[in-house]
């Protein structure tokens, strides 16, 4: 056997070690509720864990150690009856978990590079990009988003709404011009009213709306960029796998996988393209 | 405390649904990271809720919050004034009367209701108009959730927080009657502190009756509020809220023009802490004092001081696997009222006190179906040991349509002038209570439906009820009294109301919308009309219909305008003068222009179908007004 046929056998059995004691860890997955979002989450999670974990509800989750916490939804993070030096959260934006121990986020949306670049293949004249957002959280979010729109090509115009109730009072007097909208995934801001109000102000503006989850293109968003609720729920396996298997890995985490889809009808109302060039994996009529 | 109860009940019920809809993610979400926002308040509430915004209020240039709740469905509004000051009659559901004792009016939560005569001062209450965020009107009986008095309604009016950032506005405007108004605000702050302070200036010259004689109705007041937030961490709250009010007014209807002062000032704190997943608790603290000096009354110059503290203290938490949610706590009240003339002959100083303890539960029974129930106890020295109960089934069989059937009774105590009142109203008339007076029960059964179309942009509601009042006040002529005559109080009559209350909204687009709703209500009396003159069988229009619609006209130009109609009634002031009002219409209209981001010009009148109106027995004007300014905002 030669020195690096050697050096490979090693390598594969140290990783199969290392998969072997992920698999072995004491994992506890909690589900802020039973709705299907947080559902397929964890479909995601399992799939790519390869099994399955204990399941717990957020507000019935046992009172015991575990190596590694699981959490789908902000409810799920904040609770604190069980206990584990790391937890792992998607599908939670707004969570402060107040726990002992080292947490790793997984964001609901691309990372801000991925983000631009898709966002500016969609839109290949995009110069100001108008960018909604209401809780403290999501500021670093937005400036990373504006860092890299800038290399990218395209500058971002932070939109703070701080008092969501009264968007629909605001969205007139939104200061300068801009080539298309951003609605961040903030629970704080996303309802079926201020939806309503900003699909119709993008609509009369003729500008494209973009919104953070895929069902938001069903209701009317000119096209999201989006990451499925699947999908978050597979890069929390796989960052947990790496981080249990001594690898470094980030506090904060995004899915490589991202969905571009275009609402036809909304993107023909203000004469948008969605030629196969603009990097648009899906189209509804 | 008590809008934190209704927000966990709300909240709870709102938990009862899982879909697949596109916005259901972030509803679910929101509930935890802002629980005291809530989007739909109204929708799969378990008692009939109506919500006006701080948008709404802008756009139709309400100018008082009385105007506000004129033109909502269930509402009964009259402009009047009791013989020191205030300015309006509200009630929900009928019963309208000088003072109002069975509807609650809370500000942030504190209860504003006032003890000596019951009711509320709506022209000194210390709020302005620019400070309200929204204001959340609950009709039917609720003392389960807010304590007793609020068997009519609740009236929840909720103010704005200081914000993370600095922002400023004020704004000027004059109008017929010689009337005036400024206001200016500013905020600032940070995410763990902040603090915001406004004041209002308004003054109006009397009105003409068609007499073309001075209704002595001036008024001036001034309002200053203070609103600081401290959050040291993510999980705790503490806000510090005082401000206060200071009126000079006329007394309409009655001899030599007599004028009246008021004051109030209150100072309150409130601490929330969330202790992971959906629990938490709340503690407030808060007191208040309204200072009345009327002059030169027919009876002679009388003056009164009532104050008010309060504690109150709640835990929510849910459980059985996120199907049940729980809020258990209590509170202690102390108020009371010193006057010389309202209690002449006996201890000037009477007060009482209210200890209170509660329990609601929110519990999804199935996945279309939420029960919520409430009860809560109360001892006072007013009306000793009163229950109070609710319990309401919500069924949702599809997305966002919410039936609803409710069950609920509420005590209302007496105030301290129907317990130990003995007042010399004029030389002829002398106004006596009863220490044997029982608290009124109110009961009421209710069926509801609250749906949302085009995505929430189409809003209708229904409500239908049937309410039952035992031990109802009534008045009636002591026998055998040398002059002055006595009027003695107590309560031997009962009624039943029967009403309908029918509304929708439409926002068509941003600052597009429109509205309509209709009222229909019924009350039978066991009695008839008392002494007094009272009767609660005339004295509610039974049909009233309004609508109202508001544009944004482009280049920054908006209007809006809503017309009322209301069926004819029949009043009667405490002062023994008795008014038929035939039925009416009401018209208000604002136009505005923002010029450049922030600056804005308007034009705005009220009642412009009718040169004045009186619609209330004490001869009190409502005149056609018109008005202009500008305001000015600054910052994000």
């Amino acid at each position: 056997m030669t020195r690096g046929a050697k050096a490979r056998l090693l390598a594969a059995a140290l990783a199969l070690a290392g998969a072997g004691a992920a698999r072995a860890a004491d994992v506890l997955a909690i589900l802020s509720s039973d709705s299907s979002h947080y559902r397929q989450a964890y479909d995601g999670f399992r799939e790519a864990w390869g099994a399955s974990v204990p399941v717990a509800m957020a507000g019935s989750v046992p009172a015991r150690r575990v190596d590694a916490i699981v959490a789908f939804g902000s409810r799920a993070a904040q609770s604190e009856e069980a206990s584990s030096p790391l937890l792992v959260t998607c599908l939670a934006p707004g969570a402060a978990p107040k726990r002992e121990g080292a947490v790793i986020r997984v964001s609901l949306v691309p990372s801000a590079d991925e983000l631009a670049a898709r966002m500016k293949r969609l839109l290949p004249g995009l110069v100001r990009l108008r960018v909604l957002w209401t809780s403290e959280y999501e500021r670093p979010d937005v400036e990373e988003l504006a860092a890299a729109a800038r290399e990218h090509g395209f500058s971002v115009i932070s939109q703070r709404v701080e008092d969501p109730d009264a968007l629909p009072a605001r969205v007139r007097a939104f200061p300068g011009r801009a080539d298309a909208l951003w609605l961040t995934p903030d629970p704080a801001l996303v309802n079926a009213q201020n939806f309503a109000t900003l699909r119709e102000y993008a609509r009369a503006a003729r500008i494209p709306f973009l919104a953070p989850t895929e069902g938001l293109a069903e209701k009317g968003a000119t096209a999201t960029v989006a990451v499925s609720f699947r999908d978050v729920g597979r890069a929390a396996a796989d960052a947990l796998k790496a981080r249990l298997e001594g690898g470094s890995v980030p506090g904060r985490v995004h899915s490589q996988r991202v969905v571009v889809t275009v609402n036809a009808a909304a993107a023909r109302e203000i004469g948008m393209d969605v030629s196969p060039a603009r990097g648009v994996d899906r189209t509804i009529p | 405390m008590t809008r934190a109860l209704a927000a966990v009940l709300l909240l709870a019920a709102a938990s009862a649904r899982a879909d697949d809809d596109a916005f259901q993610f972030f509803k679910e979400e929101a509930q935890v990271v802002t629980a005291s926002r809530r989007p739909e308040p109204a929708l799969r509430a378990p008692a009939a809720v109506d919500v006006v915004t701080a948008e709404e209020i802008k756009a139709y240039g309400f100018k008082e919050i009385w105007d506000v709740l004129r033109y909502r469905a269930g509402m009964d509004v009259l402009d009047g004034t009791s013989i020191d000051g205030n300015r309006a009659l509200v009630s929900s559901r009928g019963f309208t009367k000088e003072f109002v004792s069975e509807m609650q009016v809370l500000v942030d939560g504190r209860s504003v209701y006032n003890p000596l005569l019951g009711g509320v001062y709506w022209k000194s209450l210390p709020v302005q108009m620019e400070d309200i965020q929204r204001i959340e009107i609950v009709r039917g009986p609720n003392a389960a959730l807010y304590g007793s008095n609020a068997g009519l309604g609740v009236i929840n009016i909720i103010t704005k927080k200081p914000a993370a950032r600095g922002r400023a506005a004020a704004g000027a405007w004059g109008g017929t009657q010689a009337s005036v108004g400024t206001f200016e605000n500013a905020t600032a702050g940070g995410a763990s502190a902040a603090l915001r302070i406004s004041h209002e200036y308004r003054s109006q010259d009397d009105a003409q009756n068609s007499a073309g004689a001075s209704a002595n109705d001036f008024v001036h007041t001034q309002k200053v509020n203070v609103r600081g937030r401290w959050s040291p961490d993510a999980k705790t709250e503490v806000e510090f809220l005082g401000g206060g009010s200071w009126l000079t007014a006329g007394i309409p209807g009655v001899p030599n023009s007599p004028t009246a002062e008021n004051t109030v000032n209150f100072q309150a704190a409130r601490a929330t802490r969330a202790l992971g997943g959906s629990s938490g608790v709340e503690a407030s603290l808060s007191r208040s004092e309204m200072v009345i000096d009327a002059v030169a009354l027919p009876g002679g110059p009388a003056q009164a001081r009532m104050y008010q503290y309060d504690a109150e203290a709640l835990h929510h938490f849910t459980w059985l696997d996120e199907r049940v949610t729980t809020t258990w706590g209590g509170d202690w009240r102390f108020s009371g009222a010193d006057s010389d003339q309202t209690f002449a002959g006996g201890e000037p100083r009477q007060s009482n006190r209210v200890l209170r303890g509660f329990m609601h539960h929110s519990i999804r029974v199935a996945e279309p179906l939420t029960f919520v129930g409430g009860a809560s106890i109360e001892d006072s020295y007013t009306g000793g040991a009163q229950p109070a109960w609710q319990a309401a089934f919500l069924y949702e069989p599809v997305e966002d349509q919410v039936l609803r059937a409710s069950y609920s009774k509420a005590p209302t105590l007496p105030s301290l002038f129907y317990k130990n009142g003995n007042f010399l109203l004029s030389p002829g008339l002398r106004d006596v209570s009863s220490t044997s007076i029982d608290p009124e029960q109110i009961a009421s059964w209710e069926l509801g439906w609250n749906g949302r179309f085009l995505d929430g942009a189409l809003k209708p509601a229904l409500a239908l009820y049937y309410m039952s009042v035992r031990s109802l006040d009534f008045s009636f002529d002591v026998p055998g009294t040398a002059a002055p005559v006595v009027r003695s109080v107590d309560n031997r009559n009962a009624a039943l109301a029967r009403g309908v209350e029918a509304s929708v909204e439409h926002a068509f687009s941003p600052g597009r919308a429109v509205f309509a709703n209709y009222t229909w209500e019924e009350i039978t009396d066991d009695k008839g009309p008392d002494a007094a003159g009272t009767d609660y069988t005339r004295s509610t229009p039974q049909h009233k219909f309004n609508v109202g619609g508001r544009a944004a006209l482009g280049r920054g130009a908006t209007f809006a305008a809503i017309l009322g109609y209301k069926d004819h009634y029949h009043t009667v002031s405490s002062r023994g003068t008795s008014l038929d009002s035939s039925r009416s219409f009401r018209l208000d209209a604002r136009a505005g222009w923002e010029f450049r981001p922030g600056w804005e010009l308007f034009a705005a009148g009220s009642n412009l179908l009718q040169p004045y109106t009186v619609e209330y027995a004490d001869g009190s004007v409502d005149p056609r007004t018109v008005r202009g300014g500008l305001t000015a905002r600054f910052g994000p």
